[in-house]
């Protein structure tokens, strides 16, 4: 018998990448060797997938059909956060304990809840910039020359208008 | 049973009203008038009949037979009436000649299907004998209609969630749902919404006004679309070549050593299922293929034997790409001869196909169509090879 849609022929491995970077295919090949994909193209595949991501750490969904994988890039609050700090590219293995002291934007951060707003499980748009707020204190940034910590809290008191009140609404359900 | 089709645009773009609206409707709408699962009490009492009188696992094709003899009186009357009068095209219906135009991996899962066929058939024939003392008696081919019907139309379908999960008993037919064709590009979602009481399905595609709808059935090959639903597609990225026969066919080497091999690549798990995709040759084919051509493995206790397999076991492992040079050329040069062999076979059956006149129409393209697709495999593959030869020699 062979059911339409069936959710268990669709396989998914998730696995943490450097971006841009073909990793050492000795932590693919066990996972997906037997499953007939071979590891360097995948890598690959991967490398090219998080062309965007460069020198970042990023999560990489591996979705396995048939046989054959797609590859595409899960986003995370904390590599978005460092994205949008816009550092210079660096090598991973000649600097150690990367500290991020730069400062984004309140928009920034309110852009980058939006799209981590379908993980969130705060009830409005407000709740979910204020993990990320809590995600960028964990980063190590400013953001709008504060803490973010202090940015939290007058977000609570309703100290801060503009942009994040026009929209949070809209997805009040 | 029921389906809706939504299209994934944003509700949100209309405004905050528009959506509550939306919202409210729907909820006035499932309460009303949408039909949710059909509870047909005669059914439910019917089922609860047969699980306690101990019914095979074939339930479903029953219930279409039995549907189909109520006739008029049933309420599915219309439902049958829709569903086709014949299979022609599906292999497990093909004469016994027509078989053997078919690629031998393709043969195996006929044959297998059959099996399991006339093992529900004989179940359902005992049943009947035995409880109903029959005088109801159902033929092979009514039987083989609604057996066919129940397993080119039925989707997944999880009751609740349970851990052993079999893929057989979580099936359902659903009514409209089932019209809807097969396309690999179309992306599309399909649940049960346990709210709503109903099965949705979402495309994640747009679609034009006036164009065909498609849904996936999953990330089938045409062996497996031809088998189970009688069809085929062109271009279809999911085919592949099975090499399988080829593979396990050695001539020169002794038996005590053949057996050696084939007992490590079970033990790596790297047995069977070796397949070549126009894109990419299969890692287990590549892998099964190094150990094949590592020599000499005469005395799997010396110390250079030792060594050939913690090498080739470090090719399973990742930590290197190739054994050895000369081994990964014999590997490439291996699959080179056998798709130039295969390409041949594909000829001779193109040519056989063509020249008989007793192939109904159905099944000719389907067959053309596969043997022209698995020679566009074996080309491509070619010209792969050619590549990683000359990155190997490099």
């Amino acid at each position: 018998m062979a059911p339409k849609i069936d959710p268990n022929e669709i396989k998914i491995i998730y696995l943490r990448a450097t971006g841009g970077e073909v990793g050492a295919s000795s932590a693919l090949a066990p996972k997906i060797g037997p499953l007939g994909l071979a590891p360097k193209k995948v890598g690959e595949d991967i490398a090219k997938a998080t062309a965007d991501w460069k020198g970042l750490r990023v999560t990489v969904k591996l979705t396995i059909q048939n046989r054959q994988a797609a590859v595409s890039v899960v986003p995370s609050a904390s590599s978005l956060v460092i994205r949008a700090l816009k550092e210079p590219p660096r090598d991973r293995k000649k600097e150690k304990n990367i500290k991020h002291s730069g400062n984004i934007t309140l928009d920034e951060v309110i852009e980058i809840a939006r799209t981590m707003r379908y993980k969130s499980f705060a009830k409005t748009l407000k709740g979910t910039v204020k993990e990320i707020l809590g995600t960028c204190n964990s980063v190590g940034c400013t953001v709008d020359g504060q803490s973010p910590k202090d940015l939290s809290d007058s977000i609570e008191a309703g100290e801060v208008e503009g942009m994040l009140f026009s929209f949070a609404d809209l997805y009040d359900n | 049973m029921c389906c809706t089709l939504k299209s994934s645009t944003r509700k949100s773009r209309l405004g905050r009203t528009f959506r509550k609206r939306l919202n409210r409707q729907n909820r006035f709408d499932s309460g009303k008038n949408l039909p949710s699962v059909i509870k047909d009490i005669e059914w439910i009492i019917f089922r609860d009949w047969l699980k306690q009188t101990g019914f095979p696992k074939t339930k479903l094709t029953l219930a279409e037979f039995n549907e189909r003899h109520k006739n008029t009186k049933s309420s599915v009357y219309p439902y049958i009436q829709m569903l086709p009068k014949n299979f022609d095209t599906v292999p497990i219906c093909l004469d016994l000649e027509l078989l053997e135009f078919l690629p031998n991996n393709l043969k195996e899962d006929v044959k297998s299907q059959k099996l399991k066929f006339e093992k529900d058939f004989r179940s359902v024939c005992r049943f009947l004998k035995k409880q109903l003392n029959s005088d109801i008696n159902i033929t092979y081919n009514e039987f083989l209609w609604s057996w066919l019907c129940v397993n080119t139309r039925c989707i997944y379908f999880e009751p609740f969630k349970s851990i052993n999960c079999d893929v057989r008993e979580n099936i359902a037919i659903a009514p409209m749902l089932d019209f809807l064709n097969h396309n690999f590009d179309a992306k599309t979602k399909g649940e049960f919404n346990r709210v709503t009481q109903c099965y949705e399905i979402t495309t994640l595609t747009p679609w034009k006004k006036g164009q065909q709808v498609f849904i996936n059935y999953g990330p089938h090959d045409n062996f497996k679309l031809l088998l189970d639903y009688g069809f085929t597609i062109p271009n279809n990225p999911f085919n592949y070549i099975l090499l399988d026969d080829e593979f396990f066919k050695f001539n020169e080497e002794v038996e005590n050593v053949i057996s050696k091999k084939l007992n490590l690549l079970m033990k790596n798990g790297f047995y069977g299922d070796y397949a070549l995709h126009a894109s990419q040759i299969s890692f287990r084919l590549l892998t099964a293929l190094r150990l094949r051509f590592l020599r000499p493995i005469n005395d799997i206790s010396s110390q250079e034997t030792q060594h050939l397999i913690t090498k080739w076991q470090n090719t399973i492992s990742g930590k290197y790409e190739i054994v050895s040079y000369e081994n990964e050329i014999e590997v490439y040069e291996w699959i080179d001869s056998v798709c130039k062999e295969l390409i041949k076979k594909c000829d001779l059956m193109l040519e056989k196909v063509n020249n008989t006149n007793s192939i109904p129409s159905g099944s000719l393209e389907n067959l053309k169509l596969l043997w022209n697709e698995s020679k566009n495999i074996l080309t491509s593959v070619i010209i792969l090879i050619q590549d990683s030869k000359k990155y190997v020699t490099l």
